[in-house]
């Protein structure tokens, strides 16, 4: 089978057929003129040729021309020796140059004639399918001004977009009366075209369509215009809507060329400047305050070398002259080559920011501080992360590095003292569980060894729920409070000891003077009295009255005096205290106390089967002695009673007075009064290991128990 | 019959005192001058004498140990206390020990005489003063050993006003107390006089006739 390729096209075919049809016709009818007439009618082998060149081209003409030749050829040069035409030469040529020439001009006018309907059809096929709405108007001038228009042409698109039909031949004002007042530029700018021949493109808005257009005119003769229609209301919408968005964003928006000059700037730019476009392009760094200017351009100007989006913060002068603080973020437009076609900005005032900031910063510095001054830092526990926030105070008294310190809770306890931990933990789990404040003290051991002591105060966030959110607190380091107050309590039972050693000193001084006026001034004033006795009643019966009488008066200041030395010596420590033990001296004491006083005295103790060591009975006897004065001098009593119990290894004794009570022993505060010697019995009870009580009975009265192990 | 007498008291010249004012008499003699309480014991048994002297402090034992020891040892010696003291307890506890007289030493020239013959006649001496300051202690020891007094006058008045059978609420009318201070004294006797129950505290009130049985 013979490929497609090595045969001639179908139309060639045709086109050769033609070739060798148009020839036979044309030798028929020169065979038919040369018979009937005996002319020689080349011309019509012309015609064939031509229109065998015509209708197919150069190809078959050139064969036109061959069968033409052959057939002429042979039809007027009969055969008689073919080739050998030496007599026809020229004239062969002439007819054969003549020939090709036809063949080649016919050729060629087909060829354009063919481009020209394909052409023709192109345009045609644009015309009808385009989405512009396109019409042909011849204008109508009246008095030199353009008045109205003839539509000669439109195509369906704009038949579509005016939703007019067959318009054609008619005048625009037939279909729009008021055209002038619908599209008021279209006759003036369409006219202008039309005369000019200047093409002009704008954009109108269309009241009667509702649209916008954009209408582009050109004149393709004179009086005539041609006019592009395209709806562009959309766009139109959709960029009167992207500026109504610039325009009320509380952000200041603007966009610069890559040269650098400011192409757009948005109304709220222009309101907080007070200045136009055109005033701004005059001087670009008017409203940058004159501080930043030099900071300011290098940083655009390393901006736009670089060519990638940068912030920057600078003072803008508003139309009032103030300055505020503005957030200027500019991002590049890349053309998607790399090239940056435009910079497009917004500036945020961030001046309340700042001034909120700073502020913020300045109250943080404050409460840092604070807290330093204090030695008071703060922390914050998160319930459901089990994680702590510390602030720096915090950490200098941790001596904790901010940067190692970790935030767990277990990091925290790892710092507090192994023997405290149990009760932080415990304290803090309360205060989740209960929302209940809490105070705790601890140690911690700080990195240098040092044992600090922190007092802790926490307290608990809630949600509305209830439920314990966080726990807030301060943690104070109070190690100088407490050494102060372990010097103190020192130094305090320092002082204790100090005066029980008195007491006792003073207790022991007496007994020893008491001891020593006995045995010593008392026994020889008790000698030196039964001798003076002894001498009296001698010289007496010896008749010598005078000297008599000298010597009864001695014996009666001697024994004034014996009377004295013996109630000092009570004083200093009653005898029978160490003779007969303290049931007995105060029974003494007591009766003493009533013949002075007045109050009624019942002392109800019973003999201890073991005496009490002398260090408590005289301890109870010196309280005795002292609620007693207290009583006579302050509680304007009738009665008292003091009673002695032993039990169980204790001795109780209690002083009960029936007086004005309570109020007359403490001070407004509740203390006791100064002077009462209330401190001196506590202490005197103390030193012997004892506990001193005093509180009111009921329907008056004073109750002062001592209890103490004898 | 002479009246034998030992002498103890630790310090010389009184004991040479008391031997001058004793041998001044005709009919008393003395059989020994001992310096401390043993000793004097030990004297007093081996010479069984009639009346000893005394000094109520001695070293080694006091004077009233020894007399206690010798009043057993000896039931016909008397022992005659002197002291430094005037005080009643020292008195009332010279007697307790069974001394059968008690001088103040200041005034022994003047008494002792009286108090030798006193005792050995069977019967008690006690210098003049100290027998006012014995009966009131032994007024006041008596007092002290009465229940009834344990208590103040403020409650002796609610007990009686329980026994007699008033309501708590009445009583605190009548005494101007609030029911409280009622219900805490009643507490505070049972507690003072050791009863346990209110019962036996109203039996308590009538048997010590704080109200008449009617």
């Amino acid at each position: 089978m013979p490929t497609p390729d090595r045969w001639p096209k179908q139309h060639e075919f045709l086109s050769y057929g033609m070739a060798v049809l148009s020839v036979i016709a044309a030798l028929f009818i020169a065979l038919l003129l040369q018979i009937q007439y005996h002319f020689e009618p080349f011309v019509l082998f012309l015609c064939a040729m031509m229109f065998s060149a015509w209708f197919g081209g150069v190809k078959p003409g050139l064969l036109a021309l061959a069968l033409s030749m052959l057939a002429f050829h042979y039809y007027f040069l009969v055969p008689i020796n073919p080739l050998g035409v030496e007599m026809e030469i020229p004239r062969l040529l002439v007819a054969a140059l003549t020939s090709l020439f036809v063949v080649v001009l016919s050729a060629a006018q087909s060829g354009a004639m063919a481009a020209l309907r394909e052409s023709e059809q192109r345009y045609l096929s644009l015309f009808e399918n385009m989405a512009e709405g396109v019409a042909y108007l011849r204008i109508v001038f009246e008095n030199g001004e353009p008045q109205d228009a003839i539509y000669l042409e439109v195509n369906p698109a704009w038949q579509s977009l005016t939703g007019l039909r067959d318009v054609v031949g008619r005048r625009v004002s037939q279909f729009v009366p008021n055209v002038h007042e619908v599209i008021p530029e279209f006759f003036e700018r369409s006219g202008r075209v039309a005369v000019t021949g200047r093409p002009e493109r704008f954009e109108t808005y269309s009241t009667s369509l509702k649209k916008w257009l954009s209408i582009a005119a050109y004149r393709p003769r004179k009086g005539h215009v041609i006019a592009v229609l395209d709806d562009i209301t959309e766009r139109k919408h959709t960029e009167h809507h992207r500026r109504l968005v610039i325009d009320s964003i509380p952000t200041m928006a603007w966009s610069v060329r890559p040269d650098g000059v400011v192409d757009f700037l948005n109304q709220p730019w222009l309101d907080y400047t007070g200045l136009s476009l055109e005033q701004y392009l005059k001087e670009p760094t008017g409203p940058i305050h004159p501080d930043d200017i030099p900071r300011v351009l290098e940083k655009w100007r390393a901006g736009i070398a670089i060519g990638t989006p940068y912030e920057d913060e600078m003072r803008l002068r508003r139309a009032d002259g103030e300055y505020r603080w503005f957030l200027v973020r500019t991002v590049p437009l890349s053309d998607g080559q790399g090239n940056i076609v435009k910079w497009y900005g917004t500036s945020t005032d961030i001046e309340d920011r700042k001034r909120a900031e700073d502020g913020l910063r300045q109250s943080e510095f404050d409460l840092a501080e604070a807290q330093r001054v204090a030695r008071l830092g703060s922390w914050t526990f998160d319930v459901a992360t089990q994680t702590v926030r510390w602030s720096d105070e915090t950490y200098r008294i941790f001596d904790v590095e901010k940067t190692t310190s970790g935030n767990a809770y277990e990091t925290f306890l790892s710092h507090v003292h192994p023997d405290d931990r149990n009760r932080v933990w415990e304290a803090n789990a309360k205060a989740r569980s209960s929302g209940e404040s809490f105070e705790v003290e601890y140690r911690i051991n700080t990195r240098g060894g040092h044992l600090k002591h922190i007092r802790e105060l926490g307290h608990a966030r809630k949600h509305s729920s209830g439920a314990v959110l966080d726990l807030f607190g301060t943690a104070q380091d109070i190690t100088e409070r407490k050494q102060a107050e372990n010097a103190l309590r020192d130094s305090a039972v320092q002082l204790q000891a100090l005066s029980r050693r008195l007491v006792e000193l003073q207790e022991s001084e007496r007994k020893e003077l008491a001891r020593e006026l006995h045995d010593r001034v008392g026994q020889n004033l008790t000698a030196l009295k039964i001798n003076i006795d002894i001498l009296q009643s001698v010289l007496a019966s010896q008749g010598k009255e005078e000297v008599v009488a000298r010597i009864a008066d001695s014996a009666t200041l001697l024994e004034s005096t014996m009377d004295t030395i013996e109630n000092v010596m009570s004083e200093l420590r009653p005898p029978m205290l160490d003779d007969h033990g303290l049931a007995a001296a105060l029974d003494w004491y007591a009766r003493n106390f009533s013949r002075r006083t007045g109050i009624s005295v019942a002392v109800r103790a019973g003999e201890p089967a073991v005496r009490s060591t002398p260090q408590v009975e005289i301890t109870l006897f010196r309280i005795a002695q002292e609620a007693l004065n207290n009583v006579a001098k302050h509680a304007a009593a009738q009665h008292i009673e003091i009673a002695l119990d032993q039990a169980n290894g204790e001795c109780l004794m209690s002083v009960e007075d029936d007086g004005i009570g309570f109020n007359c022993l403490n001070d407004a505060s509740g203390k006791p009064k100064p002077g009462l010697g209330i401190v001196t019995m506590r202490e005197r009870s103390q030193a012997v290991g004892g506990r001193l009580e005093v509180k009111a009975l009921p329907g008056g009265g004073t109750q002062l128990a001592v209890r103490v192990q004898c | 019959m002479t009246i034998r007498i030992l002498i103890a008291d630790d310090h010389a010249v009184v004991a040479e005192g008391l031997r001058y004012l004793v041998e001044a008499q005709t009919d008393m003699k003395v059989v020994a001058l001992v310096g401390d309480g043993r000793e004097a014991v030990r004297r007093a048994i081996v010479d069984s004498p009639d009346v000893v002297l005394m000094d109520i402090a001695m070293p080694v034992l006091n004077g009233n140990e020894a007399a206690r020891i010798v009043r057993q040892r000896c039931l016909q010696t008397r022992v005659i206390m002197l002291s430094a003291y005037s005080d009643s307890v020292h008195v009332y506890r010279a007697l307790q020990a069974g001394a059968a007289g008690y001088i103040a030493k200041k005034s022994v020239a003047r008494e002792l005489v009286d108090a030798i013959r006193t005792v050995h006649a069977g019967k008690y001496y006690l210098s003049g003063q100290f027998t006012d300051s014995l009966i009131d202690h032994v007024v006041h020891k008596g007092a002290s050993d009465d229940p009834l007094l344990r208590l103040s006058s403020r409650e002796r008045q609610v007990l009686q006003m329980l026994a007699e059978g008033h309501s708590v609420a009445k009583i605190s009318e009548e005494l101007s107390l609030s029911p409280k201070t009622v219900e805490t004294y009643r507490a505070r006797m049972m507690q003072k006089l050791e009863i346990g129950d209110f019962a036996s505290l109203v039996r308590f009130a009538i048997q010590q006739g704080v109200t008449p049985l009617e």
